[in-house]
């Protein structure tokens, strides 16, 4: 009996880490690049909505790249919010609020950005979507 | 709903009273802060350690939170790991209580869609969603 418990308390780790794996798990990984009419988003917020109404989100990063987890299986609406940085409180920025900044810090935090059409920050109007069937899907954010 | 001296009246919240968020929960998580009203001068730091380095709110945050907009990226929904001392959050798993206008109570999910949890913190939902009107935090 001692025996067979301790057999059953060793497998313990191994179901755990099968679970961790994601075996039949419902949820995904999506990534890809995010561009406007072929110029690269460098920042702001990626919007994944699950079929069932839910949501994941993450920041774009600077090489217009995003990656947001946990994104349910089915069909997957996206909306893309690209504000101004220098206005913006980001993880990828630090701190916010950091007193008198210069003209010059403003404009290096621009550089690159430009406005996205509102619209496309609403993943029911945004026309961005796609099938997520397998763990880890590459998806492009190719906005119009 | 609540500011400074607010005379906000039932009939200004357009979007519906049951769609509008009035007081909500925050915990330690974020920081030690008490309800002892806005006191003048006052700040809150956030917990240590302060992994996005958002550094210390002023002193409304004591009693004071809000949903944030777009500006906030990733958004600010409740629980999210990126949230600051002004935001909400709970020990409760997948998600936040909340009392709404109308005086019922609602667990906002972790995973509300952020456009939906922006509108809950407006009046008129859909209008001004960059112009969140705060809530009491518990």
């Amino acid at each position: 009996m001692e025996k067979a418990m301790n057999r059953c308390l060793r497998a313990l780790p191994l179901i755990v880490l099968a679970g961790l794996a994601g075996c039949g798990s419902n949820t995904a990984t999506v990534s890809g690049k995010v561009t406007y009419q072929g110029r690269p988003v460098t920042s702001g917020t990626v919007i994944a909505l699950n079929p069932d109404g839910t949501a994941k989100s993450w920041v774009i990063l600077p090489d217009s790249t995003y990656m947001i987890e946990g994104v349910q299986k089915g069909h997957v609406k996206f909306g893309v919010f690209s504000p101004d940085p220098v206005r913006a409180t980001s993880i990828l920025k630090g701190k916010k609020g950091v007193a008198k900044e210069s003209a010059d810090t403003k404009a290096a935090e621009r550089a690159g950005w430009f406005p996205l059409p509102p619209e496309l920050g609403d993943p029911e109007k945004s026309g961005l979507a796609c099938d997520v069937s397998t763990s880890h899907v590459q998806y492009d954010l190719e906005l119009k | 709903m609540f500011y400074r001296n607010s005379s906000i009246r039932i009939a200004d919240v357009t979007d519906g009273t049951s769609n509008t968020l009035f007081v909500g929960e925050r915990s330690s998580n974020l920081a030690y802060a008490t309800w002892v009203g806005s006191v003048t001068g006052g700040q809150v730091p956030p917990k240590i350690p302060d992994p996005f380095s958002f550094g210390p709110e002023g002193a409304p945050i004591l009693i004071l939170g809000h949903t944030g907009d777009s500006s906030d990226v990733p958004p600010h929904t409740p629980n999210s790991p990126v949230n600051h001392v002004d935001d909400f959050w709970s020990y409760h798993i997948q998600g936040v209580n909340f009392l709404m206008v109308d005086g019922s109570v609602r667990n906002i999910s972790d995973n509300v869609n952020p456009q939906i949890w922006w509108a809950l913190g407006t009046r008129p939902a859909g209008k001004c969603l960059a112009i969140p009107i705060e809530v009491i935090g518990l």
